[in-house]
């Protein structure tokens, strides 16, 4: 197996990565200002209840933010003003609340979208380099393997690999017997699907053979050198999804260019 | 401020790749072992803040691992993710037991794991 290196980013990673950061900056920013805020309005319910109108604006500026700004609203009351300012006052502090509440709530789901994108980013990325990284043939083996458990989700499948005259033969089970594995490399079904090249899953999977969530045939060139039959799924896994068919797609194409250029020699072993 | 140690561990080059992508960028140090008696020997001489674990491994599982780490007071105290393909309530409570403070499933939800590590470090 070949050794792990550190993985570089891949590209558009590192804009990502930067904004990122910029918004988890941004979000902690405006957690800081909501507590000075509720601070601040507490503060004024406190002095309205007893009476004293004393009070001070909120510490907007400390922030460096400017979420609302400051001609949009009146200032609130000052030292000395009375119980009917003092309520105004505090009513003005809510609506600062709840906008930089709502402001924080954005910002944390274009954080959350982003953390989510950056994951898929580096997911393709790993797929492809563990491919192509692969010094043999049998480490090829390893990398659809460990893809098919580790970004499809599922440790019930068979990699199915063409022999030198055309038929299929199992390169790799998991959770199938050799005879189950046999089984899906005759089916003359599957074998036509193979043939077509085209991703079949879902229903039109469990069409060809029954539990097949995904056949995956590896084709480049124009050349088929095999397939991936993939079974049950994870049961924290509910569904292949749009994602995952990008990682198919993938392996599809990648796995099979990486078997070709990996050396014969080791394909005896595989 | 000096960046937070994550030692992930783990026989699967695909799994270290992508953790090592995901936490590299959250600016957390991180170190890896491939499998659980290079986990516990590396979490001896690394200290890490926190330790994500596989479990089934080579020569010694992540629960196994778990509970050397627990009966080492050197480093007894530091939180234990374990990373797991199952997520049976049967297997859990086998983590559990060896000591492990959460756990997270595969295929990883990026999203899911680094909530977990923020609610054990704070903001990286």
């Amino acid at each position: 197996m070949a050794a792990l290196k550190p993985p570089a980013a891949p590209p558009g990673h590192e804009a990502m990565a930067a904004r990122h950061q910029e918004l988890t900056s941004v979000s902690s920013r405006l957690a800081e200002m909501v507590a000075m805020l509720r601070q601040s309005r507490e503060a004024v319910a406190s002095r309205h209840a007893d009476g004293a109108a004393s009070l001070t604006p909120p510490p907007m500026a400390a922030s460096g933010l400017q979420v609302v700004p400051p001609s949009a609203a009146p200032e609130p009351p000052r030292a000395g003003a009375g119980p009917a300012q003092a309520g105004a006052g505090e009513a003005l502090l809510q609506d600062r609340l709840e906008t930089i509440e709502q402001v924080n709530r954005t910002i944390r789901d274009e954080l959350l979208s982003l953390q989510g994108q950056m994951a898929q980013a580096a997911a393709l990325y790993v797929t492809l380099r563990r491919l192509h990284e692969a010094g043999t043939r049998v480490e090829v083996l390893d990398g659809l393997q460990e893809s098919i458990i580790n970004m499809l989700g599922s440790e019930d499948f068979v990699i199915l690999i063409a022999g030198p005259r055309g038929g299929l033969a199992a390169a790799r089970t998991m959770q199938r017997s050799s005879e189950q594995a046999n089984l899906v490399a005759s089916d003359p079904r599957v074998q036509a699907a193979i043939a077509r090249g085209a991703l079949t899953t879902g229903a039109a999977a469990s069409t060809l053979m029954p539990g097949l969530n995904a056949l995956i045939p590896l084709v480049a060139r124009g050349r088929s050198i095999g397939a991936m039959a993939v079974f049950q799924l994870l049961q924290q896994k509910e569904a292949l999804g749009a994602f995952d068919e990008e990682i198919m797609g993938l392996l599809a194409l990648h796995g099979a260019l990486a078997w070709m250029g990996a050396p014969e020699k080791a394909a005896d072993g595989a | 401020m000096q960046r937070k140690k994550v030692l992930l561990v783990d026989d699967s080059p695909t799994v270290l790749m992508m953790e090592q992508m995901l936490l590299g960028r959250q600016n957390y140090e991180v170190i890896t072992a491939k499998d659980g008696e290079e986990g516990v020997a590396k979490a001896h001489s690394e200290h890490p803040d926190l330790i994500l674990m596989d479990v089934v491994m080579p020569r010694m599982d992540g629960f196994e691992a778990v509970r050397r780490i627990r009966a080492d007071d050197s480093i007894s105290q530091v939180p234990v993710i374990m990373v797991t393909t199952r997520g049976e309530t049967v297997n859990m409570e086998k983590g559990y037991t060896a000591g492990c403070s959460d756990y997270v499933t595969k295929p990883i939800d990026a999203r899911e794991l680094l909530a977990k590590l923020k609610s054990y470090l704070g903001d990286a």
